[in-house]
């Protein structure tokens, strides 16, 4: 992008100075990882924080489909009409976030500690990386409130700055490079946060915002 | 096989293929009945638990039906014209295959449809849905056989034709695959490169889908190929009987999986990357691949004792171009009583073009000159093949000059001429000619290598036979050298910046570091733009707030509306001034905002641009179609885009809403000018400026801009004019320098047409910083035309240095003729102008250049004159090249204008032209053929790519 400005500076005529200092503030705003803590929310909707490869989004909840035996599926839409899917929180699809995409179908299974609906299988087709109905077993494990990594997450940061309480989950992608999925529950059993890799460097994490009492 | 709706969701499932069919309903959106269904991705499940493939889904319109029964036909007739009847395995697949009627679905995701309307069909209850379960199968279609097999998660294109066809026979002369189309469940249909020469990275087909591979030098023409798949594209997965109607067909055991689930896909090929000269090749030497059109790129090298600086232009696919500063640095540039400290710079055009494209025997063959003209210090001519297989790239090539000073091959033209024998030595004379004379002469030498694409992506490694013999480098300067063999290693530290590293002569590090961005993808998404207008179906207002609607235009287009006015059931915006880079998307948005606010009875909406009272073109707009391509996925008909551009015509019309501007404009800002080439570099200037314009009747008007200089370089112009022409040009610094507030235009325009195709243009004042007078245009420009031709003639004196309202006594009559062509070949625009020049010289100029489809421009101009090399100076005669790109596609507001970079090898007072600020041709621009086409890259991706 440097570059780009460069090269347009060359050339360039005041008229334009309005469109630099506008494209120099997207750009700030955009790369500040704590731009929506602020963000007004309207009490009548739902919103998710979602953080991705080189993108963070504000997202609205837009459908929620019931789904016989399995826990609903949540479609959240960002200001570009991206799209993403979660099925009890955990990643569904993509569509457009971070121009990535990406469908997982799982297995569900409901003898937990949280006594809650978890994926102990998912078939995942990811375009991207070639991979059509990829299957893999996930493992889970409690993991310790104190013992939950905050470094590279603007989301877990500031989550855990404000609720010690929560309840944190791990899964595990058996025999892959690809990182361990992350999820906090509030004592109530909400899941209030997320995070996700397709890939070793294509990680997803999201944050309900505006849940009772755990909007950070 | 073919359904009928019934009232139930759920209509049956088919014994022998299991497809589920879902009923339509009237007007209904596919989204609606997607999500009735809750056919959703990761939720596609029938009724009985199976898992179904979304990406499969048919929908079927009747409206479809009539064409793909014609598509099938043909199909079927070319393939009994070459000999490929039903018995065969192509003509039985084809036969029982049926005419489906699908559309195809951009998106298959009922909840992103619902968000993009042009993604969502409205279907018909005679449509038909039908969702096949997840396909576990594979089809090979190939003038070979016919293979299906069972689809492999993480399995490559190449494993499945290795499984279905014996690879020994791949190895055998003529045997083998060089492209596959996959055909995909949803119809997308890509063309792969799957050849050892020629593939790039492993592609994994989805489970269902089709492969059409015709074989290397198999009875398969193209277009069969092309019309196969696109019939395949509407069938969907691979049928689960298709073993029922095609006994023939092999069954091989499923292939193995071959692609790791790693975090980046393999290459499978060699990525061109720079050598220390900046131009595709190895480390010291070229190879003769390319990069992809539209690639610019600048490379820094060292390598004792020499520093490099090369900007290289990749205009076309066959055509790579560039200069470049060459520093050597234990040489004085002269006496230190005259140079001081200064290095030794050398400067220098390279040209390399592409003879030949690889194939599966045949390699890659392109011819080089390096460093053309000039004082030719390392002027070197080659011919250079590559041939790739895998991750190796092979390159051999015989090289002349510099580059060859090895020799030890007899020069192999001395059977044209004895004087290719010897290679004259060149003078350092005043630079700029071709040294033509020199091309091929004298001994030459091989030189090659290999590259190698590492397991890393991101890691090349090189090694390279050295033609060139280093104790024989120019200016006495011998360095030491103990292989002829150089070896280093490529990092790619991001898509755009490569960092070398190598050991060369057996003695010397080095080290390059290039940066290359490819400007025809160059595209930044509008986030500062105002929110684009939603479109809407349904009823429309009964009046319109014309003061807000032509708020709303202005500010979503930038455009100037000068008045409203209606002809029937057509509504026309008179546009004034209109300066966009995207003309289409303008319309797209001013149509957004008219569709929103004006009546139902408006089945029109056009456009007319008057660019100062002349009428340049207007743009039509079918407002049904329109909105129904903006709020549907509509069926594709030929022939029916919804904007078409048309000639001005000359109908009356009723006057709705005016909007007439005021008589005066004025603003205030930073100006920034540069120059780059000459002998001193790069030179900058920063102003504060104020501009304004009064109005003086629709078709005259009075412009000027002041500029006060906030600081720059423009005042250490150092060149001395050597040139025995008046100092037309060559007085910069006395320019720059005499005044800090300058008068750096004013002057009165007065422009007309004598007939519809027929343009002219008046002015006169300080027309330019150097130069006042008045002259005139005429330029004759048939709307749509390719062609256009102007005449411009102009009396100038020369400016005051203080470029206030004095002159000096330097006067000079200067025209043009100029002749512009569209070549309609690979976007090539060119024009030649002759004419008088400022200095009083006669000659030419001749300007080419490309104009990618997102705006951006590389082109390259050079003009010969009457003068002799002599006389003109340092140089010879003057040329350039630059790279023009749109704000549009840099910044994330839309903003008329472009950003310029020009390089001229020297500024001389030859071949100067005068910078008239109104060009009548750009005044035009809207007539162009191609102006509709113009479009962000965002919107072209694939097209952008291609051209």
């Amino acid at each position: 992008m440097v570059v780009l400005v460069c090269i347009s500076f060359l050339g360039a005529c005041a008229q334009n100075m309005q469109a630099i200092g506008d494209m120099y503030k997207a750009s700030r705003t955009n790369d500040d990882p704590n731009r929506f803590a602020i963000a007004t929310l309207n009490p009548q909707f739902r919103y998710l924080e979602v953080h991705g490869p080189g993108v963070q989004a504000l997202m609205a909840l837009g459908f929620v489909e019931p789904v016989d035996g399995q826990p609903p599926v949540e479609t959240w839409y960002g200001g570009d009409n991206e799209l993403l899917r979660l099925q009890g929180g955990h990643l569904l699809g993509l569509t457009g976030v971070a121009q990535d995409e990406v469908a997982i179908q799982y297995t569900w299974q409901s003898k937990n500690d949280l006594a809650t609906l978890l994926p102990v299988k998912r078939t995942m087709d990811d375009p991207a990386k070639q991979a059509f109905g990829v299957q893999q077993t996930l493992a889970h494990s409690i993991v310790p409130a104190q013992q939950v990594p905050t470094r590279g997450s603007a989301l877990r940061t500031r989550l855990m700055k404000v609720h010690q309480e929560l309840l944190w989950l791990r899964i595990e992608v058996a025999g892959g490079d690809i990182p361990a999925s992350l999820y906090a529950y509030s004592p109530a059993g909400a899941m209030v946060y997320g995070s996700q890799c397709i890939a070793a460097t294509r990680c997803y994490e999201w944050l309900y915002r505006n849940i009772p009492g755990t909007n950070p | 096989m073919t359904f009928k709706p019934i009232a139930t969701a759920l209509l049956c499932m088919l014994v022998s293929a299991p497809v589920w069919a879902y009923e339509t309903r009237q007007g209904e959106r596919l989204s609606a009945l997607l999500m009735r269904e809750k056919l959703l991705p990761g939720l596609v499940y029938a009724k009985t638990g199976e898992p179904l493939q979304l990406s499969g889904m048919l929908l079927k319109r009747a409206e479809l039906i009539p064409p793909q029964t014609l598509q099938k036909t043909q199909l079927l007739t070319l393939m009994h014209t070459l000999g490929l009847n039903g018995s065969s395995p192509l003509g039985t697949l084809v036969q029982n295959l049926p005419v489906t009627g699908r559309q195809l679905l951009p998106s298959q995701d009922a909840h992103e449809m619902v968000v993009k309307p042009p993604l969502d069909p409205v279907l018909q209850a005679i449509d038909t849905v039908t969702v096949p379960a997840r396909s576990a199968h594979v089809a090979v279609v190939s003038d070979k056989g016919f293979c299906v097999t069972a689809a492999v998660p993480l399995t490559s294109l190449q494993a499945y034709l290795d499984t279905c066809f014996a690879k020994s026979a791949w190895y055998q002369l003529g045997e083998g695959f060089d492209w596959v189309w996959l055909v995909k469940p949803s119809g997308e249909v890509q063309k792969l490169p799957v050849g050892l020469w020629n593939r790039v990275q492993q592609i994994a087909p989805e489970p269902g889908s089709w492969i059409v591979a015709p074989s290397r030098g198999g009875a398969w023409p193209t277009d069969l190929v092309e019309k196969l798949s696109a019939f395949l594209a509407t069938q969907g997965v691979v049928p689960a009987d298709i073993e029922k109607f095609n006994p023939g067909l092999s069954k091989p055991l499923p292939p193995k999986a071959d692609i790791a689930l790693a975090d980046q896909v393999r290459p499978l090929g060699v990525r061109p990357t720079r050598s220390d000269w900046g131009n595709v090749g190895l480390l010291q030497m070229p190879s003769a691949r390319m990069s992809d059109a539209g690639t610019i790129s600048v490379t820094a090298s060292r390598v004792e004792p020499y520093s490099r600086y090369s900007f290289i232009y990749q205009p076309f696919d066959w055509l790579e171009a560039g200069f470049r500063y060459s520093i050597i640095t234990n040489r004085s540039f002269g006496a230190a009583s005259f140079s001081g400290d200064r290095k030794y710079q050398d400067k220098s055009v390279d040209l390399k073009l592409r003879l030949l494209q690889e194939t599966a025997y045949l390699p890659q063959l392109a011819f080089g000159l390096r460093d053309i003209g000039g004082t030719g210090l390392f002027s070197s001519e080659y011919l250079v093949a590559s041939k790739r297989t895998g991750t190796l790239d092979f390159t051999l090539g015989l090289g002349f000059g510099n580059m060859a000073s090895s020799g030890g091959v007899s020069n192999p033209f001395t059977f044209l001429s004895e004087q290719f024998r010897v290679r004259p030595q060149l003078t350092a004379g005043i630079g700029g000619e071709a040294n033509s004379d020199t091309y091929f002469r004298g001994p030459g030498a091989i030189f090659g290598g290999v590259e190698w694409q590492t397991p890393w992506s991101d890691l090349i490694a090189k090694l390279e036979l050295d033609g060139n013999d280093y104790s024989k480098e120019p200016l006495s300067n011998p360095q030491e050298h103990t292989s002829p063999f150089n070896y280093g290693l490529v990092y790619r530290v991001n898509d755009s910046v490569d960092f070398t590293m190598g050991v060369q002569r057996g003695t010397t590090m080095s080290f390059a570091l290039a940066f290359k961005e490819n400007v025809s993808r160059y595209a930044a998404p509008k986030l500062t733009d105002p929110k684009p207008v939603e479109i809407t179906a349904g009823p429309r207002p009964t009046v319109t707030d014309w003061k807000n609607t032509l708020i709303a235009i202005e500010q979503q287009t930038t455009w100037s509306v000068q008045r409203v006015q209606q002809r029937g059931s057509e509504l026309q915006l008179v546009v004034e001034n209109p300066e966009v880079t995207y003309p289409k998307q303008a319309v797209d948005k001013a149509t957004a905002v008219l569709h929103e606010n004006t009546p139902e009875n408006v089945n029109w909406f056009s456009f007319s641009y008057k660019n100062r009272g002349l009428d340049v073109a207007e743009h039509v707009v079918d407002r049904r179609r329109w909105m129904d391509g903006k709020t549907e996925l509509t069926i594709e008909k030929p022939h029916a885009e919804p904007v078409v551009a048309v000639a001005p015509g000359k109908a009356e019309y009723r006057e709705v809403a005016d909007n007439t501007k005021p008589w005066y404009k004025a603003s205030v800002g930073l100006g920034y000018q540069q120059t780059f080439g000459g002998a001193n570099g790069y030179l900058f200037q920063f102003t504060a400026y104020g501009r304004g314009e009064l109005r003086l009747g629709e078709q005259t008007w009075l412009a000027g801009r002041v500029d006060h200089v906030l600081g720059g370089t423009f005042d250490k112009f150092t060149q001395e004019n050597t040139s025995l022409l008046p100092r037309v040009r060559t007085q910069f610094r006395d320019y720059a320098r005499a005044s800090d507030t300058k008068l750096s235009n004013l002057q009165l325009n007065h422009v007309g047409q004598l007939a519809d195709n027929h343009f002219y243009s008046l002015y006169g004042g300080y027309l330019e910083p150097m130069f006042g007078g008045v002259g005139g245009e005429y330029l004759y420009r048939p709307f749509n035309s390719r062609l256009a031709l102007g005449i411009d003639l102009n009396r100038v004196r020369q400016r005051a240095f203080e470029q206030d309202f004095d002159f000096q006594r330097y006067t000079v009559n200067t025209g043009h003729v100029t002749a512009y062509v569209d070549t309609g070949f690979q976007d090539i625009l060119a024009s030649i102008s002759v004419g008088q020049y400022l200095a009083g010289d006669r000659g030419a100029t001749l300007d080419l250049s490309r104009v990618f489809k997102n705006g951006v421009k590389i082109g390259a101009y050079a003009s010969k004159t009457n003068v002799s090399a002599e006389q003109f100076g340092e140089g010879s005669f003057d040329k350039g090249i630059y790279v023009r790109v749109p704000f549009d596609a840099l910044f994330t507001s839309t903003v008329p204008g472009d950003a310029s970079f020009v390089w001229t090898q020297v500024t001389r007072d030859g071949a100067a032209k005068l910078q008239r600020g109104l060009r009548l041709f750009d005044q035009t621009e809207l007539r162009d053929p191609r102006a509709l086409s113009f479009e962000s890259a965002l919107n072209c991706a694939v097209q952008c790519k291609e051209q």
